[in-house]
């Protein structure tokens, strides 16, 4: 087994034994996207990638208004480049992606926020 | 419909006419977030900061961001923005919302992109007046 498949493998493995810690989501991003200046709106196709997600900081953001804002970890194999998704998806509520802080090929970890 | 999104379509016509789309030139508005927008486009935004002669009126700046490869010089910049000069500098476009009118614009070369390396950015910039339908 190469380095890169071996390492893949632990990183689903770790995602596994962190059980319940690890939970579902749903990431969604646009596959092609134009701007109609006609209509002023977007004309875009998406697609929904699911995956487990680890949540490793939680934190209200702003205290002028009630921004919330998670770190969490995905495995890099499963949702690819994270910046070309718009929205993630999970325990029933949006949240809109932000800054990617790291992507080292196996875990990437990305600030998601949301309004409270 | 209001003064804004009044503006707003006036100037959207621009970018909607048959004439810039045969440019194939990518353009997007600020706040959108284009898929694969490739290593050269342009993205408008519109500042309505100033005041217009009536409660429906409107005046300000369009900067429009030109975006094109870098490390190739600056040339391609000032063909796009002279591309930019023939619909816009000098011109008015009137709706049934209003008339846009713009004036004289300039260009400010600011170099690599800060968030991608591999983009040279201009920064295109024309004053407009715009003169809403009360």
């Amino acid at each position: 087994m190469s380095y890169k498949r071996l390492i893949e493998a632990k990183t689903r493995q770790a995602f596994e034994l962190v059980k319940d810690l690890a939970q579902d989501v749903v990431f969604t991003r646009k596959t092609n996207s134009d701007f109609n200046f006609g209509t002023g709106l977007e004309e875009s196709d998406s697609k929904s990638v699911k995956t487990k997600v680890i949540v490793s900081d939680n934190k209200k953001k702003s205290s002028e208004r009630n921004t919330i804002r998670k770190t969490l970890m995905a495995k890099t194999a499963e949702v690819g480049d994270m910046k070309l998704y718009e929205s993630i998806s999970f325990n029933g509520l949006v949240w809109k992606i932000g800054e990617v802080s790291k992507n080292d090929g196996y875990v990437s970890v990305v600030d998601v926020y949301r309004e409270g | 419909m209001g003064k804004y999104v009044g503006l707003q379509t006036s100037a959207f016509s621009v970018f909607d006419s048959t004439a810039w789309k045969a440019e194939s030139i990518k353009t997007y508005p600020a706040n959108f977030v284009p898929v694969n927008p490739g290593d050269e486009f342009v993205r408008v935004s519109i500042i309505p900061s100033g005041r217009g002669i009536n409660s429906k009126s409107s005046s300000g700046v369009f900067q429009i961001d030109i975006f094109t490869s870098a490390g190739l010089g600056p040339t391609r910049a000032m063909q796009l923005a002279d591309k930019l000069d023939l619909y816009l500098q000098e011109k008015s476009k009137t709706v049934s919302e209003g008339t846009l009118q713009f004036l004289l614009s300039s260009l400010s070369l600011t170099g690599v992109d800060k968030a991608n390396s591999a983009l040279y950015r201009a920064k295109y910039t024309i004053p407009f007046n715009f003169f809403g339908v009360l």
